[in-house]
């Protein structure tokens, strides 16, 4: 397979489940740091450059979850790729604000920054949500928030711009003048073609966690998978589309407040990278979106072979990881209702940015006549499964809203799961927090409840 | 000079070279390490031949092959490098694979057989110390009468207190690379805070003289302690490789690996006792530290002196009795983590004047500043305070953090809001600088000039982020009045310079700094002579690489002087040794002065909690900190940003989970420190006229010190929860997560 590995076109043999970070250090780019292998800490962090609808577009993304595989035809960028004869603005903003002590997450800060300037809307986005995804230890992050303020400058000057993105990046000096060739290049490269045996692997933000490498991959990233797009009932989420692109989509914003919802889940890059489908499949107890999406009560499709069919989202799960998926079944895409009801999200985690939840929780519902309509609960990190609470939910229909009945909705949901103590909180704590998330939900749709919760 | 490190810029670009970034050399052998899966057990047998036969892998190691002395206990000799017939811990090391590629190394573990008979195991301290399995006796510290004093207090407290033990969690994980030399002579590189330890366990273990082992350390990705003992292992396995193999050996553990298999900070587990007068002023204070040591010493014993000595934290308080115990437990063993034991005894502290502020209506800031230290005052051990900036500091954080208004605004906001609810604390602190065994506080320095004027410089001191080097090359800068780009600090290493003590106790840059004044004043006097020569006698000095005389700028420029010594054939290099003076200790007494000046400061931290749903931000965290004179502003600002958000992150989530000895909260998805997200706005004000005549360029050490205003979030959050409900009595036990705020918040039906 060939990429473009900084400013050369590379070609190598290496089995292609290999982790992009173990190859990029064993020729030798030691800028690229291993800090965790599990996509939780950023010092591997470079940028990925391909070619979407004949734009070139770059991502941050951790090198330890991004099989080597997926890099064939992209542009691979590692701090050595960014260094020019000086400091650029980014690293020279580092240095000038005590943003830099041991060093040894530096080089993941600086492409993240970077990936900020490539790619962020410079207008509206916050350039700390860029770095969300690296950790600092020794700073306490202080002066290397300091050091993103003094970047204010550049900010203005890429923004202010008339050249094209990767032009004026060229001319702040944030990046190399090798840039200008990577879109021709990138055009010459063909991709390599596409096996058939094998782990499938959508986003592979938790597959590359579990197991290091995988033999013989088949990137879904291949198949044309993505995409949201909308009918006159429903609105589809390709199984392959990140969860960054659902958060931002436009379709879904306009029912649904995803912009700020799914922000609370893990990192920007991880987020770009994290698929919807890959999320629905793993089956983990406590997916993020697969919890918001129960609630809206969704259903998927399943393809093999031509054949499809379509089922609820919630009879999908069936025990522990055990899925209602045959051999060799793909799943699709997700739809739901195109309608707009009332939707509130909760999700509780030790940390409240970028970890798994100890309880996540949705609820969707109509309100009308003083009654409640088509409620959907569903809960994760209480159970097995990510679950869609059954009887809860049915209690709910046609119900007023009092705290009596809210209060009595959360004891059916109580009766409803089986959390287990383990290392994101006890069974205690998961029964309560659940309640409270129950109560949280109807506050934030009903605020005259909070007196009475 | 600005204040740069002008040391930092290769970090940005990725091109400075840690452990595992170093070329490989050819031959070069993997490890992995075959580590206990029980807590306590006699090995019956263990089988290794399946997996010598694997491929790629060239030998297993096992305590067979140790040629001198299995044992790696620094202080208390009682720990084996590979367990020989019983194993203590969940993840002690047993065999180590070398292979020919890491994965070789890492597959041929699975084919190691090992049959155990399972011992009871002890995780709890408090059952250790009831069983008698102590690590060594305990210790006590008294001042004046406790005993006769109870009777005289007016209000009298008892209660417990629970701190949990924290994960170092440094970027660049444990790692060493040996080559073999010649004549037996192994060199090792290590990310290693000691790399004179290393030396001496490793020819321990070979059985060979010290001069056989050169350990050099470039530095360090973080290391918090963490690598002051527990670097030691991983070092002496690729050691033992190269002395069975004859072949470089690297070994880098991976991140869970080093959760699993390294040492943290202690939990503690403390009763006290308290009493004092009507007016508030604390009169006697007794305690009982059980502190979980682990299943080894490691620096157990050093941790809990330290605790007993900052046991009174910021305050005086005239009777004293406090008493630690090093309790042995099958966990892995606790070690140096910034702080070293005073941070669990200063949380203790503050339990009991929150717990005093409850039940005598006193507010708790005004019983914190009626008991604040003054000069004069003494310590339980016997030192007096002086210089003591604790008072000024105190009041100083509450002027400029305007507090009286803040806890204002903040009743109102709370009487406003049913869930939300805000929080406020301020945090005291006094901190002793000097290892507490005497013996360590000494450092050598070797500064070289070269004939062009250049200037190269090792000390003892490894860099491991807190900018050592930058302040060393500060100090002979102005030592030697030349331009900083003239001087290269050097790679620590134990042939330049010996017997170094650990860089830690927040020591590295007095110490060395002063060894590296000395060597410098040693070769200014030489250049005096030789510039004399040239001008003419009268007063020499140089200034900005200038030479004058009297007073007078002469012509004589620093290259020229240089080059000038060096065609007469003086001396132009100089070692130099330092040892902090008049410090002494009776261990048996329990009295002396320990430490050769304390450092101050206080917080005020601000937090939300969201009570409906136990989650919370720390908001702000205003600081005034005695830096002394700062040697480097914008690194002595990092360090006490930096620690306070390790502080704190060691009181709120931060939290070491076990099941039955086994960590499972071993990866960054389940032990989660502080992001971007979690660290709070941060306002830090350095006292003005603070000298420090005790220390290098009257500075003041800064590592550690600042770690424990991350205490006052945890009295922040336990402010505002109880602005919710007070109704139930608070559990004293950090670290103060969500699910434990929740509960404390919410009763299940």
């Amino acid at each position: 397979m060939k990429f473009i590995l900084n400013q050369e076109i590379i070609e190598i043999s290496v089995p292609l489940g290999t982790p992009t970070l173990n190859f990029l250090r064993s020729v030798g780019m030691k800028g690229v740091k291993e800090g965790c292998h599990e996509g939780d800490c950023g010092a591997c962090m470079v940028l990925l450059g391909e070619l979407k609808d004949n734009n070139l577009m770059y991502k941050a993304t951790t090198s330890c979850l991004l099989p080597i595989g997926e890099v064939a035809g992209k542009h691979v960028v590692t701090i050595e790729g960014l260094n020019q004869e000086e400091l650029n603005p980014i690293q020279q903003a580092l240095v000038d604000r005590g943003g830099v002590q041991c060093g040894f997450c530096t080089p993941g800060f600086v492409v993240s920054l970077t990936a900020f300037f490539m790619n962020g809307n410079l207008e509206k986005d916050n350039i700390l949500t860029s770095i969300e995804g690296n950790v600092c230890r020794c700073t306490g992050y202080a002066s290397i928030i300091r050091a993103t303020e003094q970047l204010s400058e550049q900010i203005d000057i890429v923004k202010n711009s008339k050249k094209e993105r990767i032009q004026a990046l060229i001319d702040a000096k944030i990046l190399p003048s090798y840039f200008t060739d990577i879109y021709n290049k990138l055009k010459e490269l063909k991709k390599t073609l596409q096996q058939n045996e094998g782990t499938f692997i959508a986003g592979g933000t938790d597959l590359f966690v579990q197991k290091k490498t995988v033999d013989d991959p088949i990137f879904l990233s291949k198949m044309n998978l993505a995409g949201i797009w909308t009918d006159k009932t429903h609105i589809f989420i390709g199984a392959m589309a990140d969860t960054e692109s659902i958060r931002s989509s436009v379709e879904l914003n306009t029912i649904l407040n995803t912009e700020n919802h799914l922000a609370q889940i893990s990192s920007l890059p991880i987020r770009q990278k994290a698929t919807i489908g890959g999320n629905i499949v793993n089956a983990s107890p406590i997916g993020d979106l697969t919890i918001y999406f129960l609630a809206l009560d969704a259903d998927i499709s399943l393809k093999f072979n031509g054949k499809k069919r379509i089922i609820k989202l919630k009879d999908f799960f069936k025990g522990y990881k055990t899925l209602d998926l045959k051999k060799g079944e793909i799943l699709e895409w997700i739809r739901i209702k195109k309608e707009k009801k009332l939707f509130s999200f909760e999700k509780v985690a030790k940390r409240m940015h970028v970890d798994i939840a100890s309880v996540n929780s949705a609820l969707s519902l109509k309100y009308d006549n003083n009654k409640i309509l088509e409620p959907h609960l569903s809960a994760g990190g209480i159970g097995p499964i990510p679950m869609y609470l059954e009887k809860t939910s049915s209690f709910l229909e046609n119900k007023k809203i009092s705290s009596d009945n809210v209060k009595e909705a959360a004891q059916i949901a109580d009766t409803e799961i089986s959390p287990i103590s383990d290392v994101r909180g006890s069974a205690l704590y998961k029964r309560l927090l659940l309640r409270q998330l129950i109560y949280a939900h109807f506050i934030s749709l009903f605020p005259e409840l909070e007196g009475l919760l | 000079m600005n204040d740069l490190n002008d040391l930092t810029p290769p970090h940005t670009r990725g091109e400075s070279i840690f452990v595992d970034d170093m070329p490989e050399p050819k031959c070069m052998l993997h490890t992995a390490v075959f580590a206990s899966s029980i807590a306590h057990g006699k090995i019956k047998s263990l089988y290794i031949q399946n997996a010598e036969k694997c491929e790629g892998v060239i030998k297993v190691l096992t305590a067979k092959d140790i040629p001198g002395e299995n044992q790696i206990g620094r202080i208390i000799q009682d720990e084996e490098l590979l367990a020989d017939g019983k194993v203590v811990f969940i993840g002690q090391p047993i065999a180590v694979v070398l292979a020919e590629t890491k994965e070789q190394a890492k597959q041929a573990i699975d084919s190691i057989i090992i049959n155990y008979e399972e011992l009871p195991a002890i995780f709890d301290p408090r059952v250790a110390a009831k069983k008698g399995s102590l690590i060594a006796p305990s210790r006590t510290f008294t001042l004046g009468d406790v005993d006769s004093t109870w009777s005289k207090c007016a209000t009298i407290i008892k209660g417990r207190a629970d701190s949990g033990g924290q994960e170092h969690i440094y970027l660049e994980t444990q790692g060493s690379l040996a080559l073999p030399g010649e004549r037996g002579k192994i060199i090792l590189y290590s990310s290693t805070q000691a790399p004179t330890t290393i030396q001496k366990t490793v020819s321990k273990i070979l059985g060979c003289d010290m001069n056989a082992i050169e350990v050099d350390v470039k530095r360090l990705g973080g290391a918090f302690g963490g690598k002051e003992d527990q670097a030691t292992p991983w070092a002496a396995f690729c050691a033992l490789g190269v002395y069975h193999t004859g072949r470089p050996v690297k070994l880098v553990l991976d991140r869970k690996e080093d959760m699993q298999m390294t040492g943290k900070r202690h939990p503690y587990s403390t009763d006290y006792k308290l009493g004092l007068d009507k007016e508030g002023k604390i009169l006697a204070f007794s305690a009982e530290y059980y502190q979980n040591s682990g299943a080894a010493a490691d620096l157990s014993t050093a941790i809990l002196g330290r605790t007993l000595f900052h046991a009174t934290n910021a305050y005086y308080i005239p009777h004293v009795r406090v008493t630690a115990y090093p309790c042995r437990t099958n966990i892995v063993p606790f070690t140096a983590f910034r702080g070293f034991g005073a941070p669990q005894a200063m949380f203790v502290m503050e339990c009991i004047l929150s717990q005093v502020a409850e039940e005598t209506g006193i507010p708790v800031e005004v019983l914190q500043e009626k008991n604040l230290l003054k000069d004069r005052d003494q310590f339980p051990y016997g030192m007096y305070a002086e210089n003591c900036h604790a008072r000024r500091s105190f009041s100083k954080v509450v002027q400029d953090s305007n507090f009286d208004e803040l806890k204002r605004k903040i009743e109102d906001f709370n009487a406003k809001n049913r869930f939300t609810k805000k929080g406020i604390s301020i945090m005291p602190i006094c901190f002793g600088i000097s290892f507490t065994s005497a013996f360590l506080n000494q450092a050598g320095a070797l500064v070289h000039v070269y004939n062009d004027g250049s200037v190269n410089i090792s000390t003892g001191a490894v860099e491991m982020g807190q900018g050592v080097n930058m302040k060393i090359k500060t100090i002979a800068a102005r030592t030697l009045s030349i331009k900083p780009e003239r001087i290269r600090i050097e790679s620590t290493n134990t042939g330049r310079v010996i017997n170094t003590s650990p860089t830690a106790a927040s020591t590295g840059a007095d110490l060395n700094g002063k060894a590296v004044e000395f060597a410098c004043e040693m070769i200014l006097e030489r250049l005096r002579d030789v510039a004399s020569e040239k001008l003419g006698t009268g007063g020499i000095s140089i200034e900005d690489e200038i030479v004058f005389l009297e007073g007078n700028k002469t012509e004589l420029v620093w290259e020229e002087l240089i080059w000038s010594a060096y065609m007469n054939r003086v001396n132009l290099s100089a070692q130099a040794f330092y040892a902090t003076p008049s410090i002494y200790y009776d261990y048996e007494k329990e009295k002396g002065k320990p430490f050769a000046y304390h450092v101050f400061g206080s917080a005020v931290t601000e937090v939300t909690v969201d009570c409906l749903r136990g989650t919370y931000t720390i908001d702000k965290v205003h600081v005034v900190h005695d830096a002394g004179r700062s040697l480097n502003y914008l690194i002595d600002l990092g360090q006490v940003e930096g620690a306070l958000v390790q502080g704190i992150g060691w009181m709120t989530i931060e939290e070491l989970q076990y099941d039955n000895g086994k960590l499972i909260s071993d990866t960054l998805a389940t032990y989660k420190v502080p992001d971007l997200r979690f660290a709070p706005k941060i306002d830090t004000t350095f006292l003005e006229d603070a000298d420090n005549p005790a220390a290098v360029l009257q500075s003041k050490g800064i590592g550690e010190p600042p770690f424990m205003y991350g205490i006052g979030a945890y009295f922040a959050l336990k402010n505002a929860a109880q602005a919710f409900r007070k109704d139930k009595e608070w559990n004293y036990s950090s670290p103060i997560t969500p699910e434990k705020l929740l509960l404390y918040l919410h009763d299940m039906e």
